[in-house]
């Protein structure tokens, strides 16, 4: 089940890439259709385990992987609907986003393929009702905050590689469609001004939840430092752009560096989803789920 | 053996009644599950002029208040049954905390959805340059 996962997850990665070359409408509702197959075979296997562990399956590294891919899949498929319906922008330019954050689901899935999937007891720290907000609301966090990096990479290359779209052309009807056109930049801030609330919800749950479970709601460990890393960094992203026209740097140059602030941010994101195992102060911490 | 959440077969080092240590004024369960730790857990007894006050089984996500001071488990021996780990804590600033929590989530919910939404509401009719300055509109790609 795992395994068709990832399949249907790579071939809407190369429908999402075929769309952006060949832009034809059912090419569009078959990229969106084969995405869509992948999250309801995720949501299965997510629910499955949720049946056969008899708790939340967001406690060790398996479950998490699996569930962080099944919601980067949920906020991306939830943003191409408003996109496409909602704020009926011109639909192909998600397209290319909604490969790249195919390519982060199935990088999740291949990464749980390959590790020990076996039902473990949940450590008496976990035994909680937080335990279902706290993680819920990071990875929602983390989804929004993904599309927020892919956006920035688009933004980025478009910028570097595709000229300005021409000024000279703006009559009265390509205005309106200038209007319509997402910009890839724009995109990204609603994705953090979606992922940040998340973000901010998430670390004052784990507080919360610590406070009740180890009497400290704050106790430096590797996961909180780390998340409160990231936490600032956004915060940074936000605060730069009133801050920015004070300074002297190129206004051309301004959406450039936050973009490549929402590069330099995500990373650090799935440091602190992923890669505090490495770091050997860890070794004792609450944060790290079962090897 | 009836524990806390009803009746448990699986108490593997359960004391009998439980082991209460020489001052009486906790005792520690034990319970195991396959290789893992699945939960410990201690009776505490408050005491308080030769009275017992309150008895309360604490485990790692439910501890004891009395008092202002709130009785944590946090940790356990792992080589026996022979003591128990309790962190005590006292926070008479707990509310401000809390308040601050709660302050900076509607805070922040404010400031992204209710903000703009109330701006939009209350300026109807007026242009966006109007209501929000040149770099607000830059800041948060206002069209």
């Amino acid at each position: 089940m795992l395994n068709l996962t990832f399949y249907v997850y790579i071939a809407a990665i190369v429908a999402y890439i075929v769309r952006e070359v060949w832009r034809a409408k059912t090419m569009r509702w078959a990229a969106f259709g084969l995405f869509a197959g992948g999250f309801i075979l995720n949501t299965i296997v997510v629910l499955n385990r949720w049946a056969e562990a008899h708790h939340a399956p967001m406690s060790d590294k398996y479950e998490s992987f699996i569930f962080f891919g099944w919601s980067i899949a949920l906020v991306y498929l939830i943003f191409e609907l408003v996109t496409i319906f909602i704020v009926k922008v011109h639909e192909s330019r998600l397209g290319i986003i909604g490969a790249l954050q195919g390519v982060l689901a199935a990088w999740m899935i291949c990464s749980a393929l390959g590790i020990d999937s076996t039902i473990k007891e949940l450590p008496p720290a976990l035994q909680s009702n937080w335990l279902v907000t706290h993680v819920i609301c990071y990875f929602l966090s983390y989804s929004a905050l993904s599309m927020s990096f892919s956006a920035a990479i688009v933004h980025l290359v478009r910028k570097a590689f595709v000229s300005d779209t021409p000024k000279e052309a703006s009559a009265a009807g390509s205005e309106v469609q200038k209007k319509k056109d997402y910009s890839f930049d724009k995109l990204a801030y609603i994705a953090v001004s979606i992922g940040f609330p998340f973000l901010t919800i998430g670390l004052i749950t784990g507080s919360i939840w610590a406070k009740g479970a180890w009497g400290t709601y704050w106790g430096w460990d590797p996961k909180e430092i780390w998340s409160l890393i990231s936490w600032l960094v956004y915060l940074t992203y936000m605060h730069l752009p009133l801050m920015l026209p004070k300074t002297n740097i190129k206004k051309s140059f301004r959406p450039i560096l936050l973009s490549i602030i929402l590069l330099i941010a995500f990373p650090i994101v799935l440091f602190t989803f992923m890669g505090l195992h490495k770091l050997p102060s860890s070794v004792d911490s609450d944060h790290i789920y079962a090897e | 053996m009836e524990g806390p959440r009803g009746k448990f077969a699986d108490w593997v080092f359960a004391h009998t009644p439980p082991h209460w240590y020489p001052d009486n004024n906790f005792a520690v369960l034990y319970e195991k599950s396959g290789m893992e730790i699945k939960d410990y857990k201690s009776i505490l007894r408050v005491v308080e002029n030769g009275k017992t006050m309150m008895t309360k089984t604490i485990e790692v996500n439910s501890p004891l208040k009395y008092k202002g001071f709130v009785f944590y488990q946090s940790s356990y021996d792992p080589e026996g049954e022979r003591y128990t780990g309790l962190q005590v804590t006292k926070n008479p600033g707990l509310l401000v905390v809390y308040t601050g929590f709660i302050l900076l989530c509607l805070g922040i919910v404010f400031i992204f959805y209710v903000k703009p939404f109330l701006r939009k509401m209350f300026q109807k009719g007026k242009k966006i340059e109007e209501i929000y300055s040149e770099e607000e509109i830059l800041a948060e790609h206002i069209e």
